[in-house]
C-alpha cells in the first residue's frame, strides 16, 4: 500500500530490526550571509512500528525543527548540515526533491497545530483529499471517493458524504483537525509527526483527539513522534519520551520511567513545574529563561538554569545510558534525589 | 538570525543593530545609493530654478542650434526646438516633479492619516462619516478636478498639486483605516484604554507609530504616482506651464517636432520610465525591510 | 453589599445577524482581596465578562459596580478614577506591549499620568525589582525580551497604577510550562504584599486550583457551578464540569 521507494517491512512484526523512523545525530543550522547558527546540535531517536516517541521541549529547544527535517520540509536557508533521517532503512538526507515528495505523505505524513495550514482554504476538503489518493495511487476517481468518505467517517467527522463538500472554514476548531488527520492519514503512511496538534484547541476537544490517534496508531500500525510542551499530555498518550533542551537530546526514557524516576533536572523541572497542587501552594517552575539558538552556554547548556550544577559542568556533556534511559548530565537525579 | 523567531515565536536576546549598519548593509547599499542619486539630481534641478544666475543654463535659447541630436558639441543630450540644452532641461525638469511628487505624497499622507485614524479609531458614527467623504473623493477623477480648479485658479504648479494629492489620500485613508481596525484590536491598545490614555494620545502612541512602516511604503508610491500624475495633466495643458520646466512640459513640447527629431519625446520618457520603476522597486524593497516578518519570509 | 467588585445580571449580546449571546445574566461579588478564578472553554464568555470589567465592551443590560462606582454609568470625573481601582494583564505578551516603545515607557503609560511623571520615573526601578526584572531592563524594547519577561513587564505597568482589583486574562497561556510558576507565584506574592483582590480567567482547571479561593464554571455564557475549587475538584456537579475535569492531562505519579 506505501510507495515501492521503500523496502516492504511488515508493519506489525515486533521484532523487526528496521525502525520505522531512525534520527541519527542530527544537526539542522541556519546558513546565515556571514555565519551559521546551529538551531539543532544532536539528536537521535529510533521509532519502531506501532510505537508513539514523545519528544518534549520548551519553545526553541528545536523540536519543531527536527519534525521539519523528517520531512524535508525546512524553511529556507535552514540545513540539515549533519546526520541522517531514515525511513525503513533509507536514507532522506539528500534524496532527490521528486522522490521525496512521493514518500511525504505516503510514507511519512505530518499534522500541525494549526490546520489550516496545510488545508487549502479554497478548495472542498473532499476533493482535497480525493486528488491526494490519485496522485500517488492508482484507483479511479470513485474509488478514491469512496476511500475519502471513509477516512472521514473514521476521523468521526459526522454525515461525511454530505461534509465532502465543505470548504475548511466550515468546521469547528476540533472537527478541523480531524480533517487534518484524515488527509494527513489518506495514504495509510508508516510514520506519523504530529507537531502540537491539540495546543490551540479546547481540553475536551483535545481529549478526542488523542484518542482518535491512540486508535489509529492500534489500527494502522504506525509509528508517532508526538511532539508537545505539555508533559501531562505526552504522559497520556507516548510509549517512550524524549526530552529535548537547546537543540539537543538531554533524556530519553520510557513514559513511566521518565515520570517516576526523572534524571536530568531539566526533565525534573518540566514535571515540576506542570504538576498542580492546593490552593496557597507556590507553582513549580525552572529558574532563568528559555535558552536561545546562537545564545547556548559552552558547557552543559543546561547548567545556567540548573540547582545542581557540579565541577565539570563546564564541559559539554554526552548523552549516555543509565538505567534503562539514557542522561545528558553528569550529575543526574536518582529516585529519592539524593546524589 | 532573523529566522530564529520567526519559527519559535520568542525573541532573540540581543540588540538590533543600528541604523547606519543597516543602511550600508549589502542588501539595502544600492537602494540608498539610488535615491541619494535621485534626490541630488532632484536638488540640483531645484536650485537652478531658484537661483536666478543659474536659470540660463536650461532657459537659454540659441536659435542657431534648434533641435541638435545627442552627443553634439556642448549639448550633450541635444537641445529642444528653441535650441534651449535639453539636458538642463531634464534636470530642472526632474526638480519640479520630483517637488510635486514629494509635496503630493506629504499631503496625501497627512490627509491619510487623519481620515483614517478618525473612520477606524473614534467610533461607529466617525467611520461612516469618514467611509463617505473616501468614497466620494475616491470616485471623483483628478483629471475632473484639475480641469475645476485650472479653470479657477489657472493651471499652475499649485493645480497639479492639489488635483493630485486631493484625489490620492482616500486610497491611503482606506489603508490606514484597515490597519488602525486590525491594531484597535491589539492587547496594547487595550492596555491603554484600561489605563485611562485618552483616545486622541492612544491614536498617535499606539497607532501612528505602528503605521510608520506602511505611511512609508505608501509615501514613495505616491511620489512614483504622482510624477506620472504631473506629466499627464501637464501634457493636457491643466499643469505646468512653460517657460517651468517639468517632464510633462517637456514631452508635450517635443510632441510637435516629434517628425523632425525623436529626441525631446523620447528621452523625457525613457527617463520618466527609469524613475517611477525605480520608485517601485523601493518601495517593494522597503515593505520587505520595514515588516520584521516580510524580512525573514520574503523569497 | 461589601464586594469591591459587584455584577449585577450583566448580559451581553453582540449585535448582528447571529445575535449571540456571549454573557447570559451573571451575577457575582468578589469581596476585598479576595481571587475569583473564571473557567471555561472558548466561547464560554469568560474573556467577555474580563472585557466588561475593564471598560472595553460595554453589556447590553445589567450592572457592574467597582468600589461603590457604577462603571458603565459614570461620569466623566468618576470614569477619570476608575483606571486607578481596577487593573488588568492581557493573555499574549508578544501583543499587550507597544513594540515601538521602550520597557520603561511601558511601565510608566498610565501612573505619569495619574501621579506625574516625576513619581512615576521614581517608582519605575521599584516596579522593576517588585516584578523581578533587573533595573537596566527599563531601557529595552519589549521584543528584546522573553515571553516570561515581557509578562512581568505588563504585571509592573498593572501595579503601576497602584490598583484594588487585578483582572488576569489567561496571563500565562502564552508561555512556556517552565515559565508560568515563575509568573504566577509572581502574581501570588503581589496578592499578599499589595493585598490585590484578584479576578483571574483560565481555561486551565488545575492552575486556577492553586491560584483562585472560589471558582466560577461558564460555560455558553452561564455560570454552571461556583464554589470553592478543592470541593469542585472532588464532588463536580455539573456535567460539564466533570467533562472538563475528565479531560485534564495528569502527570503519571
Amino acid at each position: 500500500m506505501t510507495s515501492d521507494l521503500l523496502p516492504d517491512v511488515p508493519a506489525s512484526s515486533p521484532d523487526t530490526a528496521v525502525s520505522a523512523l531512525e534520527i541519527s545525530s542530527l544537526q539542522v543550522s541556519l546558513q546565515g550571509r556571514q555565519a551559521s547558527t546551529s538551531l539543532v546540535t544532536d539528536v537521535s531517536l529510533a521509532v519502531a512500528p506501532g510505537e508513539i516517541v514523545g519528544l518534549v521541549g520548551e519553545s526553541g529547544s528545536g523540536k519543531s525543527l527536527t519534525a521539519l527535517a523528517c520531512m524535508g520540509l525546512l524553511p529556507r536557508g535552514v540545513v540539515i548540515a549533519a546526520g541522517d533521517v531514515r525511513l525503513s532503512g533509507v536514507s532522506l538526507v539528500g534524496m532527490e526533491r521528486k522522490k521525496l515528495r512521493a514518500l511525504r505523505g505516503s510514507a511519512i505524513s505530518m499534522i500541525f497545530q494549526d490546520p489550516l495550514t496545510s488545508l487549502d482554504p479554497c478548495a472542498r476538503i473532499g476533493s482535497q483529499i480525493v486528488e491526494t489518493i490519485l496522485a500517488h495511487r492508482d484507483v479511479t476517481a470513485a474509488e478514491a471517493r469512496k476511500d475519502a468518505v471513509e477516512l472521514l467517517d473514521r476521523v468521526g467527522i459526522p454525515r461525511a458524504t454530505e461534509r465532502m463538500r465543505a470548504y475548511p472554514h466550515e468546521f469547528s476548531g476540533g472537527m478541523r483537525q480531524r480533517v487534518m488527520i484524515a488527509a494527513a492519514l489518506v495514504l495509510r503512511p508508516r510514520v506519523l509527526i504530529a507537531d502540537e496538534p491539540t495546543t490551540a484547541l479546547d481540553v475536551t476537544t483535545q481529549a478526542g483527539i488523542v484518542e482518535l490517534v491512540l486508535e489509529l496508531r492500534r489500527e494502522l500500525g504506525m509509528a508517532v513522534v508526538w511532539i508537545s510542551h505539555d508533559l501531562g499530555l505526552i504522559g497520556q498518550l507516548a510509549d517512550r519520551v524524549a526530552v529535548m533542551y537547546a537543540g539537543e537530546v538531554v533524556e530519553m526514557a520510557g513514559m513511566r520511567d521518565l515520570f517516576v524516576t526523572p534524571r536530568h533536572p531539566y526533565t525534573h523541572g518540566l514535571i515540576d513545574s506542570a504538576r498542580r497542587g492546593e490552593y496557597g501552594e507556590l507553582f513549580g517552575f525552572i529558574r532563568g529563561n528559555v535558552a536561545e539558538p546562537g545564545h547556548w552556554a559552552a558547557g552543559c547548556r543546561f547548567a545556567p538554569r540548573c540547582e545542581r550544577v557540579v565541577a565539570g559542568c563546564e564541559q559539554h556533556p554526552e548523552l549516555r545510558p543509565l538505567d534503562q534511559a539514557s542522561v545528558r548530565c553528569i550529575n543526574p537525579m536518582t529516585r529519592d534525589g539524593a546524589q | 538570525m532573523a529566522i530564529a523567531p520567526a519559527l519559535t515565536g520568542q525573541p532573540v536576546g540581543h540588540r538590533e543593530r543600528g541604523l547606519l549598519r543597516t543602511l550600508t548593509s549589502r542588501a539595502n547599499i544600492a537602494w540608498v545609493i539610488g535615491s541619494l542619486i535621485l534626490l541630488s539630481a532632484g536638488a540640483v534641478g531645484v536650485i537652478i530654478q531658484v537661483v536666478p544666475s543659474l536659470r540660463h543654463l536650461y532657459l537659454n535659447q540659441d536659435l542657431e542650434a534648434t533641435l541638435k541630436p545627442p552627443l553634439s558639441p556642448h549639448h550633450l543630450l541635444g537641445t529642444d526646438n528653441l535650441g534651449r540644452d535639453l539636458g538642463w532641461q531634464l534636470i530642472a525638469g526632474l526638480g519640479t516633479s520630483l517637488a510635486i511628487g514629494i509635496g503630493v505624497a506629504l499631503l496625501s499622507v497627512v490627509l491619510g492619516l487623519i481620515v483614517g485614524i478618525f473612520g477606524g479609531f473614534f467610533g461607529r458614527a466617525a467611520d461612516a462619516v469618514a467611509n463617505v467623504v473616501v468614497d466620494v473623493t475616491w470616485a471623483f477623477p483628478a483629471i475632473l478636478l484639475a480641469v475645476v480648479l485650472a479653470g479657477w485658479i489657472g493651471p499652475s504648479l499649485t493645480t497639479v498639486i492639489l488635483a493630485l494629492a486631493l484625489t490620492n489620500w482616500a486610497g491611503f485613508a482606506r489603508i490606514v483605516r484597515g490597519e488602525v481596525l486590525s491594531l484597535r484590536e491589539r492587547d496594547f491598545v487595550n492596555a491603554a484604554r484600561v489605563l485611562g490614555v485618552p483616545k486622541v494620545l492612544i491614536s498617535v502612541r499606539h497607532l501612528a507609530s505602528n503605521l510608520v512602516p506602511v505611511t512609508i511604503v505608501l509615501t514613495v508610491y505616491f511620489i512614483a504616482t504622482s510624477i506620472i500624475g504631473e506629466a499627464g495633466l501637464t501634457f493636457l495643458g491643466l499643469g505646468i506651464q512653460p517657460p517651468m520646466p517639468s517632464m510633462g512640459e517637456t514631452l508635450s513640447t517635443g510632441r510637435e517636432y516629434i517628425s523632425e527629431s525623436w529626441w525631446p519625446v523620447i528621452l523625457p520618457g525613457v527617463l520618466l520610465v527609469i524613475i517611477v520603476l525605480f520608485l517601485n522597486g523601493l518601495g517593494d524593497h522597503l515593505r520587505g525591510q520595514l515588516d520584521p516578518r516580510g524580512r525573514v519570509q520574503r523569497r | 453589599m461589601t464586594g469591591i467588585v459587584e455584577m449585577n445580571n450583566v448580559t451581553k449580546v453582540y449585535p448582528g445577524r447571529s445575535g449571540a449571546t456571549a454573557v447570559d445574566g451573571i451575577s457575582c461579588t468578589v469581596r476585598q482581596g479576595e481571587t475569583l478564578g473564571i473557567v471555561g472553554e472558548s466561547g464560554s464568555g469568560k474573556t467577555t465578562v474580563a472585557r466588561m470589567l475593564l471598560r472595553l465592551t460595554q453589556p447590553t443590560s445589567g450592572r457592574i459596580m467597582i468600589n461603590g462606582t457604577d462603571i458603565w454609568q459614570a461620569r466623566r470625573g468618576e470614569r477619570k478614577k476608575i483606571p486607578r481601582v481596577i487593573q488588568a494583564v492581557f493573555q499574549d505578551p508578544f501583543a499587550s506591549l507597544n513594540p515601538r516603545m521602550l520597557v520603561s515607557a511601558c511601565i510608566c503609560e498610565g501612573s505619569s499620568r495619574l501621579f506625574g511623571r516625576k513619581q512615576a520615573a521614581a517608582d519605575l526601578n521599584r516596579l522593576l525589582d517588585l516584578v523581578g526584572l533587573p533595573q537596566r531592563y527599563g531601557g529595552y524594547y519589549p521584543h528584546e525580551l522573553s515571553g516570561g519577561q515581557r509578562q512581568r513587564v505588563a504585571i509592573a505597568r498593572a501595579i503601576a497604577m497602584r490598583p484594588a482589583v487585578l483582572v488576569a486574562d489567561e496571563p500565562v497561556s502564552a508561555l512556556d510550562v517552565s515559565m508560568q510558576g515563575q509568573v504566577l507565584n509572581l502574581l501570588i506574592d503581589l496578592r499578599e504584599e499589595l493585598q490585590l483582590t484578584c479576578v483571574f480567567i483560565s481555561h486551565d482547571l488545575g492552575i486556577v486550583r492553586q491560584f483562585c479561593e472560589r471558582v466560577f464554571v461558564m460555560e455558553r455564557g452561564k455560570v454552571v457551578e461556583e464554589g470553592n475549587p478543592a470541593q469542585i475538584f472532588s464532588s463536580a456537579k455539573h456535567e460539564y464540569t466533570k467533562s472538563l475535569l475528565a479531560a485534564i492531562p495528569r502527570i503519571p505519579a
